[in-house]
């Protein structure tokens, strides 16, 4: 792969760090697993017991926490201290997913909770633990903890989906470089071994969700056009209708509880012979039962017809269909035959599926993770550029939707639109956040609701709101809103609908942290160390390579320099950090500046008469 | 640099009339050089503004791949935004043409049949087509005619307006 070195930070060896544990981490319905790059290649990573692939399942009980495998053995007998696919109503209300999944569910306001082992837990809570228990496993492999890592997520996770998997690594206690989208992970792990340039489509199909991602590959650079899915489809759908069909053959009706999520299990191991072989045998109760690939092809034609109208669907959005190279195939449940046959049916491309399904996601996060702590230099770089999976809008008269970031938009991204009140003296606008694509409010999905008060009181239709929605390169977003005719501001946050509050999260951290040895504040102290000094240095070599650009930020960068250095001379992280913080909005003027002059670097010698 | 315009951002001459490939191979050389992901060895302050800068430019290839926010960002450049006031009169000649582009459409809409959709769609493009090239002679070579260009701007939006009805019904949506 090809070099972007950037102009704006000279490669100076002083203000290089110490290369850094980091691991990639896919949190996945059904499964999760870890990997990091040893060598310049990634590799996954087994826990103690050699087990690569963490069934993404806890166990509450009396004896403590138990997460994977040993958790999974357990459902059957003690099913009320188990949770498993928690990732399906992470950021969910408890209305929401009732319906749908079946959960000891608790009456809560927010976030759904549910219970087990007698605790009430949010999936943020339960994701947390698996985060947790894929930290430890990694821990032997690096020689100490992860410092920090790329977490991945459904491409069409939205946003509440995505605040809900960052807070759970907060809860975790580890650092997040990135959210990453699954299919773009995957391409990255494909682009960096074999695929060529060219426009590719990932088909992703894993245990609970479903996310298509067309990306246009050159020559370091991994570009997404495209993104579409359904996070309500997975392969555990698959599951349940081959269960029904297999119960029909044996003229039995459906169990309840816990015996059809035993069931479940079983039917996953029928599905993967038919992967293998024409046919399969079940036994229930006694009576044993015959199933054919076509009885299962038929019986889930219905799904599979869902994730190839995604997939059409999202190549025609991508306007690239008459380039398209080849599809990649993620996930476990693609390795059913038809559906490698639907998808052939449709684009006469080959499908990529060498690198083994489960693992590949995890892969591309490990290799991002490496470059995000900056490990990997020079030669053999690359940049993600990823897009906005569904629209952001805002409700406005009437129930209905402007949009003001349309989906597949280019990411970070930056929109500001201007509203104004629609009666006399107003004092107070509500501003309604959505995320969807439908023209309603209400089949919209709710991200945030504020109201900005105090208003100046102006004629209707002269007071002028500026709306700015901000989308990050992780996807989450961030809405201000501020009335400028009177030059009086007022600018809010949101927070998502669903997510957890920072004091709901303070609680939970200071409840996990409450038995926490001392070597755990040890290491709390080096890290912060470790962390000012690296910032010492780089700031130092910005101001080697660019002084004349301080100018008037002089005495307060000079002063937050001075703090810092006292703050090392302590052993208070919190300190340490603060001074950090400090500092670094001191240099927020500087950090502008320099941008501005590369950019103007940038442009010399392209077309000088134009810059004039 | 002065103001981070869109036209300043990818050193262009304000002129409606640019070379997209041109526009094109900078916004990917730029946008790559710039990406917050390649300032790991750099402080958190100096990321946001890679990250700020990010924003600009996708922002900035937008408008200028937009050709109708692109006029509308050049009028309002002159101190003229044609899309700032809902409430201005239009031309007799454009009402009619735009009743009886609305006839057109409520026909289809009755009896929707996806060839005669596409053909007022297929129409209504060349239309707009033409349109565009003239508002570009309007801005940038007779810059005296502002009110003719902001004039053309405003149907122009209309017509697109009816391109996309037109479109969404010829596929059912």
């Amino acid at each position: 792969m090809t070099v972007f070195h950037s102009l704006n930070v000279p490669d100076d060896p002083a203000a290089r760090p110490a290369r850094r544990a980091v691991v990639g981490i896919d949190l996945g319905t059904s499964n999760s697993l870890v990997a990091t790059v040893v060598d310049g290649k990634a590799q996954v990573l087994a826990d103690p017991d050699g087990a690569r692939i963490t069934p993404s399942v806890v166990r509450y009980s009396a004896g403590g926490t138990v997460v994977g495998a040993a958790a999974q053995a357990a459902l059957a007998e003690h099913p009320d201290e188990v949770i498993a696919s928690a990732k399906r109503l992470m950021g969910r209300s408890r209305e929401e997913v009732e319906g749908s999944y079946a959960f000891d569910y608790v009456a809560s306001e927010g976030m759904v909770k549910l219970r087990a082992g007698g605790r009430e837990l949010s999936p943020v809570e339960v994701s947390a633990d698996i985060l947790r228990h894929l930290v430890a496993s990694a821990k032997p492999h690096l020689g100490e903890p992860p410092a920090a890592a790329v977490i991945t997520v459904p491409a069409y996770f939205d946003d509440s989906q995505r605040q809900a998997t960052k807070d759970a690594a907060r809860l975790a206690g580890l650092e997040v470089l990135r959210l990453l989208n699954e299919p773009t992970a995957a391409a990255l792990a494909y682009g960096l071994d074999e695929a060529p340039a060219g426009v590719y489509a990932v088909y992703d199909l894993g245990g609970g969700t479903f996310d298509v991602s067309v990306l246009r590959l050159r020559r370091g650079v991994f570009e997404v056009i495209a993104t579409a899915g359904d996070t309500a489809l997975g392969g555990d759908d698959f599951d349940r209708s081959l269960a029904e069909l297999l119960l029909k053959k044996a003229g039995a009706e459906r169990p309840a509880g816990a015996a059809w999520r035993h069931l479940l299990a079983a039917v996953r191991t029928v599905k993967e012979s038919l992967t293998k072989s024409e046919q399969a045998q079940w036994e229930y109760n006694g009576t044993a039962v015959t199933v054919s690939r076509d009885e299962f092809k038929d019986a889930v034609a219905e799904l599979t017809q869902r994730t190839i109208g995604i997939l059409t669907g999202c190549v025609a959005d991508s306007g690239a269909r008459d380039e398209l190279r080849g599809v990649i195939m993620v996930g476990g449940a693609s390795r059913m035959p038809h559906i490698g046959a639907a998808v052939a049916e449709l684009f006469d491309v080959p499908q990529h599926a060498t690198i083994d399904p489960d693992e590949v996601v995890a892969l591309g996060a490990a290799a991002q993770a490496d470059i995000l702590a900056g490990n990997r230099r020079g030669e053999d770089g690359w940049v993600l550029l990823d897009v906005t999976p569904l629209s952001l809008g805002i409700e406005t008269m009437g129930g209905l939707v402007e949009k003001i970031i349309p989906r597949n938009s280019a990411l970070p991204i930056a929109r500001a639109q201007e509203f104004t009140t629609h009666s006399d003296g107003q004092g107070g606008m509500t501003v309604h956040v959505l995320q969807g694509e439908r023209e309603l409010a209400r089949d919209c999905r709710s991200l945030a609701r504020f109201t900005l008060r105090d208003l100046p009181p102006l004629p209707a239709g002269t007071a002028r709101i500026r709306v700015t929605y901000r989308a990050d390169a992780d996807g989450l977003l961030t809405v201000t809103a501020e009335e400028a005719t009177t030059g009086k501001q007022a600018a809010v946050e949101v927070k998502p609908s669903y997510g957890l509050g920072d004091e709901e999260i303070a609680a939970m951290l200071s409840a996990a942290t409450a038995h926490a040895s001392e070597d755990i504040a040890a290491r709390n102290l080096a890290e912060a160390r470790a962390q000012a000094e690296s910032y010492q240095a780089m700031l130092a070599a910005a101001l080697r390579a660019d002084a004349e650009l301080v100018g008037a930020d002089q005495a307060a960068i000079a002063k937050g320099q001075e703090q810092l250095a006292a703050a090392l001379q302590g052993s208070d992280a919190e300190a340490l950090r603060q001074a950090v913080a400090a500092l670094d909005h001191a240099c927020e003027g500087f950090a502008q500046r320099r941008m501005d002059a590369a950019m103007r670097a940038a442009l010399e010698g392209k077309s000088p008469e134009d810059l004039a | 640099m002065a103001a981070r315009t869109p036209y300043a951002l990818f050193g262009l001459p304000e002129r409606f009339g640019l070379d997209e490939i041109q526009l094109r191979t900078r916004y990917d050389e730029l946008r790559t050089q710039f990406h917050p992901d390649l300032f790991a060895h750099a402080t958190a302050a100096e990321r946001r503004a890679a990250e700020g800068m990010a924003a600009d430019l996708n922002e900035a290839y937008r408008l200028l791949t937009d050709p109708l926010a692109r006029a509308g960002w050049l009028l309002a450049q002159r101190g003229c935004d044609p899309f700032a006031e809902a409430s201005v009169a239009m031309p007799p000649e454009f009402l009619e043409r735009q009743m009886e582009l609305r006839e057109q459409l409520e026909e289809l809409q009755e009896g929707v049949q996806a060839a005669e959709a596409i053909k007022l769609a297929d129409e209504v493009q060349a239309e707009i087509s033409s349109r565009f090239a003239e508002l570009g002679q309007l801005i940038d070579e007779r810059p005296a005619e502002l009110d003719a260009a902001v004039q053309m701007a405003r149907e122009l939006k209309y017509l697109l307006q009816y391109e996309s009805q037109a479109r969404s019904l010829a596929s059912g949506v």
